[in-house]
């Protein structure tokens, strides 16, 4: 029996831009918080089920978004191959969540997934989200449900552009901005238009100091079907995002 | 969220359970990852507290485990395996908390060895994802004539999520011929009734029951050879010198036969009875000199938290010089034990206690033990009512010291005839007394052990540093005991007016033989 329970902390990995990494970071946060004792949850967000593919994992027969919104999750959650880290997998019905959240609205302070999400903190310490990439109700509504939003950066300058409107649209759904944690992702050190980018931004108070390196390790999780640290080997990869995850915990004050 | 389930499942041949093996293969993609060999020593304490406790404690090649019954675990850490494990020798483990108010100061002592092997499977879905893990355990213990026995296990363990899957594996695993094993017949049973011990076979407590029409002379003659039997089960430890408790049992065996003979002297033969009493004495003489220095080499902890921390380190002299004497004393004692004189003892003791043409046997002692034992009960419960009322604030400690040993026999005495009398009024009248023996015993200690410190400190001479400290932890020591002293002697009155107030009196034993007092 444990005497105290910190509380459930979310954090969805979110960008509006597609294929900067999100499911990569997703994954393998997931991964490395588990390894280090914390019982995780990955919600896969998204109808593509990237990160449920990494993970070997299928949606059960009875899955849907219905299911989901009414409250079922908790049933169709599976164990993932490594202790401590569980999934619930995405769904092909879920390209359509934004609708049905449209029909419910957000509420003052809160969203329907709040309700959703609230069960599942008897269970876990923490729920990675890994989230579809596009500017929708439900991204409004994971925005709102999350206590911290990752956000993958590419350094480019399209990528500024967008994540400074994540905060403005941040500002106008009435969220915290020191909730949005962003990051440096496929970063490659040769290309000078990524040295100059994080030269001019490492030092703004939204970006954390880990970055994310391009890696072949990272593109072939497509290949191995596995998280980065999940190898025989040594990962120079699963350094990065074990230094990465460290941060985040340091800022959300664990 | 329902918790995935496990199940384990029992198979009598060890070619069932690589039958299964083969079958889960026309399921799943099967994949062995691991395989283990270890061998798990069981221990629990010379007279079963664990098991009586309803747990288990295991050693395996560099860690301890505590578990309940069917091997569920409680506790575990790391340690260097041992012949034998006081709680105080992992004191830094988690276990320790467990173990301590269980074992108290006995000594884990091995009970047998499994060895065990264990191979480790996963079942995976066509996309290799992990669905079902299964183990393969296998349990060999060589029993004590030679025997080995075998025991085949097969755990399941369900992946959350993957019900279905985990159904299939544990429904071909039953097919397979695997059974839910019996609550009674875990590995620790089965290994334990080769090992040729049986739970709960030893016990400190006086526990025969003596049927009340048994004559005289059979009652004593099966008393005697309970406590002979009790005395014998304890040598050996009390030899190795395996844990206190072994000589403090043969001890209290030696009492009570010293108390058996007095109690019983007026319908005894002379004879024997003066040679065994004058035997029994000498063995108690003997094992004592051990035993007080063990008493307070027990207690070094205690007395150490009973004088500030200051004064406490200068003690050390003074617990080293007892173990030193210890040794000294315990090899006299293992002389004693593996003497003749003993040997003797013991035969002339069986031959008194079996042989039909024992004096036990004769006519005299023909006589219903009941009517003898009510009429003792009641001459004893008397004078000792009649010595506790008579003791006032001015008496003398000696009084007191005189009413505790017979109390003690008394408290012997109802306990070889409890069998006699309602196990309610019995144990409510035994609860009664103890709490004023209690009382008498404190007072008993603390007067004994304030005079040996008095005799230490009265055998320093020198000014060296180390003597000035053992001195002046000695005195604060003789202080704290004195007073407690006082005020353990100032409860005896209230604690000896509760005891005898009228609504126990007519509750204890002797109101049922005789009615009221
Ligand atoms: N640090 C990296 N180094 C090398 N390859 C990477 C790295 N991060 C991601 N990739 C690869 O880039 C591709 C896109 O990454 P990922 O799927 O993580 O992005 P995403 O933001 O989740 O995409 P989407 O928007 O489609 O969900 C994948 O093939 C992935 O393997
Ligand atoms: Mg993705």
């Amino acid at each position: 029996m444990q005497l105290y329970h910190k509380p459930m902390i979310i954090c969805a990995v979110y960008s509006s831009k597609g294929g900067v990494g999100k499911t990569a970071a997703a994954v393998n946060l997931a991964y490395v918080a588990a390894h280090g004792g914390q019982k995780v949850l990955l919600c896969d967000m998204d109808s593509q089920g990237s990160a449920s593919y990494y993970y070997r994992i299928k949606p059960k027969k009875r899955f849907n978004r219905a299911r989901l919104l009414a409250g079922e999750a908790e049933s169709y959650i599976r164990g993932t191959d490594y202790p401590g880290l569980d999934l619930l997998p995405a769904h092909f019905s879920f390209r359509k969540l934004d609708v049905a959240l449209n029909d419910r609205g957000i509420k003052t302070g809160g969203s329907a997934l709040v309700e959703l999400f609230a069960p599942l903190a008897r269970e876990y310490d923490v729920l990675l989200l890994d989230c579809p990439p596009n500017l929708t109700v439900l991204s409004e509504h994971i925005i709102v449900a999350a206590d911290f939003i990752i956000v993958p950066v590419v350094p480019t300058t399209l990528s500024i552009l967008a994540l400074d409107q994540l905060l403005k649209l941040m500002r106008k759904l009435g969220c915290r901005r020191d909730k949005l944690l962003a990051f440096f992702s496929m970063v490659e050190k040769r290309k000078s238009m990524h040295a100059d980018i994080m030269r001019k931004y490492s030092d703004h108070p939204i970006f954390l100091s880990s970055a994310i390196l391009y890696l072949a390790e990272i593109e072939k999780m497509g290949i191995t079907r596995r998280p980065v640290g999940a190898g025989t080997g040594r990962s120079l990869a699963a350094s990065y995002y074990q230094a990465l995850w460290q941060e985040i915990e340091l800022r959300s004050g664990s | 969220m329902r918790k995935p389930r496990s199940t384990a499942l029992i198979f009598g041949e060890a070619n069932q359970s690589s039958a299964l093996i083969e079958r889960l293969g026309e399921h799943f993609i099967v994949e062995q990852f691991d395989e283990t060999n270890t061998i798990r020593r069981y221990f629990d304490t010379f007279d079963w507290r664990l098991y009586r406790a309803k747990r288990l404690f295991y050693a395996g090649a560099d860690t301890i485990s505590l578990c309940t019954l069917n091997e569920s675990p409680v506790g575990r850490a790391a340690a260097a395996p041992a012949e034998s494990y006081f709680w105080w020798d992992i004191a830094d483990s988690p276990l320790a908390e467990w173990l301590a108010p269980i074992i108290g100061v006995r000594a884990l002592i091995p009970l047998f060895s499994a060895q065990l092997s264990t191979a480790c499977y996963r079942l995976l879905n066509k996309d290799q994802k992990i669905v079902v893990r299964v183990e393969v355990e296998t349990t060999v213990v060589d029993g004590v004539d030679g025997d080995q026995l075998h025991m085949h296990g097969v755990s399941f363990e369900e992946v959350r999520g993957y019900d279905e899957q985990y159904d299939t594996a544990t429904s071909i695993g039953a097919a397979c011929g695997g059974q839910a094993p019996a609550q009674k017949a875990s590995r620790f049973i089965n290994g334990l009734s080769v090992s040729g011990r049986t739970p709960l076979d030893y016990t400190s407590k006086f526990a025969i029951a003596l049927p009340p029409e048994i004559p005289i002379g059979r009652a004593v003659s099966a008393i005697f050879l309970d406590l002979a039997g009790t005395m014998k089960r304890n040598h050996d430890g009390v030899m190795n010198d395996v844990d206190s408790e072994f000589l403090h049992d043969f001890r209290v065996a030696v009492r009570r036969a010293r108390s058996l003979l007095s109690l019983f002297r007026k319908v005894l033969p002379e004879a024997e009875c003066d040679w065994f009493q004058q035997e029994f004495k000498w063995l108690g003489s003997v094992t004592g000199p051990v035993r007080d220095i063990d008493v307070y080499l027990l207690a070094r902890q205690h007395y150490s938290t009973m004088i500030p921390a200051s004064l406490s380190g200068g003690l050390a002299p003074f617990f080293d010089e007892l173990a030193g004497h210890r040794k000294a004393h315990l090899s006299a004692l293992r002389g004693a034990l593996a003497s003749q004189r003993y040997q003797r003892l013991h035969e002339r003791l069986h031959e008194f206690c079996t042989h039909e043409e024992s004096p036990l046997f004769t006519e005299m002692r023909a006589g219903r033990c009941k009517k003898l034992v009510d009429e003792l009960i009641l001459k004893r419960f008397k004078r000792f009512v009649r010595d506790g009322g008579a003791i006032t604030d001015d008496s003398v400690d000696e009084v007191l010291h005189r009413l505790r040993i017979n109390g003690k026999k008394f408290r012997y005495l109802l306990e070889f005839f409890s069998s006699f009398y309602a196990p309610e009024d019995m144990s409510r009248f035994v609860r009664h007394m103890k709490k004023l023996q209690d009382n008498l015993g404190d007072f008993n200690d603390l007067s004994v052990q304030q005079d040996m410190l008095l005799g230490k400190l009265d055998e320093l001479s020198g000014r060296g540093k180390r003597t000035m400290k053992l001195a002046a932890a000695l005195g604060g020591l003789i202080a704290v005991l004195a007073d407690r002293h006082r005020v353990v002697r100032g409860e005896f009155n209230a604690t000896y007016a509760a005891f005898a107030t009228e609504q126990n009196i007519p509750k204890h034993p002797i109101a049922q033989v005789h009615g009221h007092r």
